[in-house]
């Protein structure tokens, strides 16, 4: 695959900035605003993790990046700008180049990703016409050639398969073939491997990552599965309804999470060594997204909530270039160091 | 790597690995089968397109060719099999003839409606907002009209003829087609692989044209079966009202209602180009429910 070029990259700034994003829903009476405040950045070569429940506004954030809101979904604020295009604000022009050529997308299920009526091949091909000058041949070439890269052992023949003759992990390769069709800088992963079982998980999350190194793209990846977070991130950034709770180099945010509620994630998850009784759910459910509260969003559930916290929430910079939304990060600190996660 | 289906063979659809090595014979008493109406209404509406295409060969007689001393004969008579009418011509030869221009007529009259109705529901169903709103308001008033009456009122203005039986129904036609389309396209245009093509920039027009359309065609096409029937009774019942194919060009509807008169005497003037009707109509409702199997549509 040829360099890709980036204006943003060559002025040094990230592909990537999404900073105090607010997306609202309706008008009026029953306006609500499912995400506030949702921060991110990423840039080449890296990965960056988004992780949270369902409903946090992970996936919402995503679409939000890619300038494909959902109906009824609009901007309410704040900033997101990919490889220098403005997206709230973009042109169809710039939306035109923003998609494919900028970011590229994946989705959690791969057989949906997929028209049923077209061949794999033409599928890709007509992703990669979308944004360059290329001929019919030259289309399917480069097809043939990203099939290939994705580990189809004969990507000539089974260019012409279509979706149903594949299994899971394969129809998710070819999704990811489409996203890099056009060459995009960021790669936008909603959940890929949610739908696939664990060795397969495990083949698609490398693959990611051979990307990444191989094409020097920037890649976001949005889960709820703390252990594909831990294998393949650089950067994590925990989201809890709406809002960014903590972000930092994915293995201290995992070692020594700064937030609570990435504490409370993390004894959430079974391992070997844990028995049914240290496993632990966090007590509670999340707010709903119509009753927003001035303070920390996680507060009501939270084990070191103070007062304070239901009144005002700040994100603060803290060690390691990490960012926290708790005011009680210290004490957390404290224990979480002598104690052990 | 050994993802399990680099192997496609392996998962080919078993209907195809089934046909596969097996008698041509077998195969099509196997697909009768599985579809019998399907292949029952192929069978029938292929004869009747057998008959329109060879009507000049198959017909005895000139259907126009009058012969007043010899008006309403019957059955039989002077080789004349179903008889001839009131101006002496032959009824058979007339009634093949009129299968060429009805079904001519409905299929024409079909594939109009069929593509602007399929065009107009997507961009609505797809495109949404005021876009959607002003399509399903003008579809809303086309459909508040009863058809029959606004068709035959359409013909009354543009005057008899072929072209003008194609061109009234297809404006009252198309917007059932239309519905439908757009109901479908709308439900498509949730889905991921849509979503997915958005995503890559793909333009609009391709989306609609290569992955709405082939993903919401099969229903507008099952539709369009049973919808010819509905044509073809349209276009008799145009004929029987004097507004059908301009005369002496032969048409069923046209045959019924000349045939009135004589109903109590020579009920098969009536009777004949009636059970034409009827089958071309058995067929194509038959193709119909087939396909509607077939194809699964829910």
């Amino acid at each position: 695959m040829s360099v890709l070029t980036s204006e943003s990259g060559a002025e040094g700034r990230d592909l990537l900035v999404v900073r105090d994003l607010r997306l609202g829903v309706g008008e009026g009476e029953g306006s609500f605003e499912p995400v506030v405040g949702a921060a991110l950045r990423a840039d080449r070569g890296e990965v960056v993790g988004v992780v949270g429940e369902s409903g946090s506004g992970k996936s919402l954030m995503l679409r939000a990046i890619a300038g494909l809101l959902p109906p009824g979904v609009d901007y309410r604020g704040g900033e997101v700008t990919v490889g220098g295009i403005d997206v709230p604000h973009a042109k169809p022009a710039d939306l035109h180049r923003l998609r494919g050529e900028t970011v590229g997308m994946i989705f959690q299920e791969p057989m949906t990703a997929l028209n049923p009526t077209m061949r794999i091949g033409t599928q890709i091909a007509e992703a990669a016409r979308a944004h360059r000058d290329l001929g019919r041949g030259e289309a399917k070439a480069r097809a043939i050639d990203l099939l290939g890269r994705m580990g189809f052992t004969e990507p000539a023949r089974q260019y012409r398969l279509y979706p149903h003759e594949l299994s899971g992990g394969m129809r998710q390769r070819v999704v990811i073939a489409i996203a890099l069709a056009g060459e995009p800088a960021l790669l936008l992963c909603d959940e890929p491997t949610t739908a696939l079982d664990a060795t397969v998980t495990m083949r698609v999350l490398d693959l990611i990552v051979g990307l990444v190194s191989d094409l020097d793209i920037g890649v976001v990846l949005v889960t709820h599965d703390l252990g594909v977070a831990a294998r393949i991130c650089d950067r994590i950034v925990v989201m809890y309804a709406g809002r960014m709770l903590e972000e930092g180099p994915a293995d201290k945010v995992l070692r020594r999470p700064r937030h609570p509620y990435t504490l409370a994630l993390l004894r959430a998850v079974p391992t070997r060594e844990t028995t049914i009784e240290e496993l632990r759910a966090i007590p509670g459910t999340p707010p709903v997204p119509q009753e927003q509260l001035p303070g920390c969003p996680f507060a009501p559930r939270c084990e070191f909530a103070e007062d304070a916290c239901l009144r005002e929430v700040r994100t603060v910079a803290i060690e390691d270039g990490r960012t926290t939304a708790c005011r009680r990060h210290e004490v957390l600190a404290k224990m979480v160091e002598g104690a052990g996660v | 790597m050994s993802d399990g289906a680099l192997n496609p063979s392996a998962e080919l659809p078993r209907a195809r690995r089934a046909a596969v090595g097996r008698s041509l014979g077998g195969a099509v008493r196997k697909r009768i089968g599985a579809n019998a109406s399907l292949t029952l209404g192929c069978v029938i509406f292929g004869t009747m397109l057998l008959i329109a295409a060879l009507a000049s060969v198959i017909a005895p007689f000139n259907p126009d060719t009058q012969d007043i001393p010899h008006a309403l004969t019957a059955p039989g008579v002077e080789g004349h099999l179903l008889g001839t009418d009131q101006l002496g011509r032959d009824v058979l030869s007339r009634l093949l003839y009129g299968a060429r221009i009805d079904i001519f007529i409905a299929c024409g009259s079909v594939l109009f409606p069929f593509a602007i109705g399929l065009i107009v529901g997507m961009l609505a169903g797809y495109r949404g907002g005021w876009v959607d709103s002003v399509l399903v308001g003008i579809i809303d008033i086309v459909f508040a009209f009863p058809a029959l009456v606004l068709l035959v009122a359409l013909v009354f203005v543009l005057g008899p003829g072929i072209g003008t039986i194609v061109i009234a129904i297809t404006l009252t036609d198309w917007v059932s087609y239309a519905q439908l389309s757009r109901t479908s396209s709308r439900r498509e245009g949730t889905q991921e692989y849509i979503l997915a093509a958005r995503t890559g920039g793909i333009p609009t027009r391709r989306i609609l044209f290569r992955h709405v359309l082939p993903n919401i065609i099969v229903q507008p096409i099952v539709l369009a079966t049973s919808d010819a029937l509905l044509i073809i009774i349209a276009i008799t019942t145009l004929g029987f009202l004097g507004l059908g194919v301009p005369p002496p060009a032969p048409d069923w509807g046209t045959m019924i209602s000349e045939a009135q008169p004589y109903l109590n005497v020579q009920w098969w003037l009536a009777v004949a180009p009636g059970v034409a009707i009827i089958i071309t109509g058995l067929g194509l409702s038959l193709i119909g429910d087939g396909l509607a199997a077939k194809l699964d549509v829910r």
